[in-house]
């Protein structure tokens, strides 16, 4: 079977097949290196305090880390095994101790907000704010449809 | 004396704070400059800018000082751009909408005579969490405008 590798080209008609060991070979060396890389990102979070920033923005929400850490790796696990290439978040907090995160691909952002008791997602592909951008909450249903969006910037 | 009104082909400032850790900017896995949401933010909700036909076209002027010895950056918005955000929608009780315009009006400061705000038209009202989403919309749009104009002067 042969498992396609989709690369980060704007050109919907490039990618590339690869046989299904390599695919998984890849997945299976670099899948562990990101996750790595947010826990990473997500220790460094937590270690903020009150005023992190100087300009008076909250200590960040112990649940609301812990909830982003999860949607990312998750949204990281079922980009990665349909074979999409990866592309490294920004990650923060906001005033309100929620975590934002961010992702931007040529013309497109994905942004996703995590609350306390509220995951929301805001697609991005201009500045308009009525035409070029969508608002939802986020579910699990949405990552890989999401993925595929934002790489096609 | 300043026009009072900004015209549409304005270009405007916008400081953006140099230390990466302050998070209002970053570079992603293709090497692009991106300024995030976080550089417009403002107590007011009303970020300022600096009208750069005020500060004779030199951003140096606009730039704010320095933190842990990085200089700002600044980037450049064009009036026109800014207005076309279009409207920032709010929802209210009873499950109706209130629509804010959104603009650039001039604004000078004892201490900054090129100073001007971006506002919106109403002003947000309402139950402060609706403010805030409302206000973060504006942000990212200003973020991406900033982001698809790049340096004007990078932070150092």
């Amino acid at each position: 079977m042969i498992l396609p590798l989709f690369d980060s080209s704007e050109d919907n008609s490039s990618w590339k097949s690869f046989p299904k060991e390599y695919a998984k070979t890849l997945l299976e060396e670099r899948l562990p290196e990101y996750q790595r890389s947010i826990t990473s990102r997500f220790f460094e979070i937590r270690q903020r305090q009150a005023n992190w920033d100087s300009r008076d923005s909250k200590k960040p929400n112990p649940t609301s880390v812990a909830r982003a850490e999860g949607v990312v790796q998750d949204i990281l696990y079922s980009a990665t095994n349909e074979g999409y290439k990866w592309l490294t978040p920004f990650i923060s907090s906001d005033e309100d101790g929620h975590i934002t995160m961010q992702w931007r691909k040529g013309k497109h952002e994905l942004h996703i907000e995590v609350a306390e008791d509220e995951v929301e997602y805001i697609k991005v592909w201009g500045a308009n704010i009525s035409n070029e951008m969508h608002v939802d909450s986020l579910t699990p249903h949405d990552y890989k449809t999401l993925w595929r969006w934002l790489l096609h910037g | 004396m300043a026009d009072t009104v900004i015209a549409n082909e304005e270009e405007l400032y916008r400081s953006i704070r140099g230390r990466k850790e302050d998070g209002e900017y970053h570079y992603n896995d293709d090497g692009m400059l991106v300024i995030n949401p976080d550089a417009f933010r403002d107590r007011n909700k009303e970020p300022s800018v600096d009208r750069a036909a005020l500060r004779d076209h030199n951003p140096v002027l606009s730039r704010k000082p320095p933190t842990d010895g990085i200089e700002q950056g600044v980037v450049t918005l064009l009036t026109l751009n800014v207005r076309d955000i279009g409207d920032v929608v709010t929802p209210v009780d009873g499950g109706k909408n209130v629509t804010h315009s959104v603009d650039v009006i001039y604004d000078p400061l004892p201490d900054n005579i090129a100073h001007a705000k971006v506002t919106v038209e109403p002003e947000f009202f309402g139950a402060e969490n609706k403010k805030k989403k409302a206000f973060k919309l504006l942000r990212i749009s200003l973020a991406y405008l900033a982001t698809d104009a790049g340096w004007t002067l990078e932070p150092r």
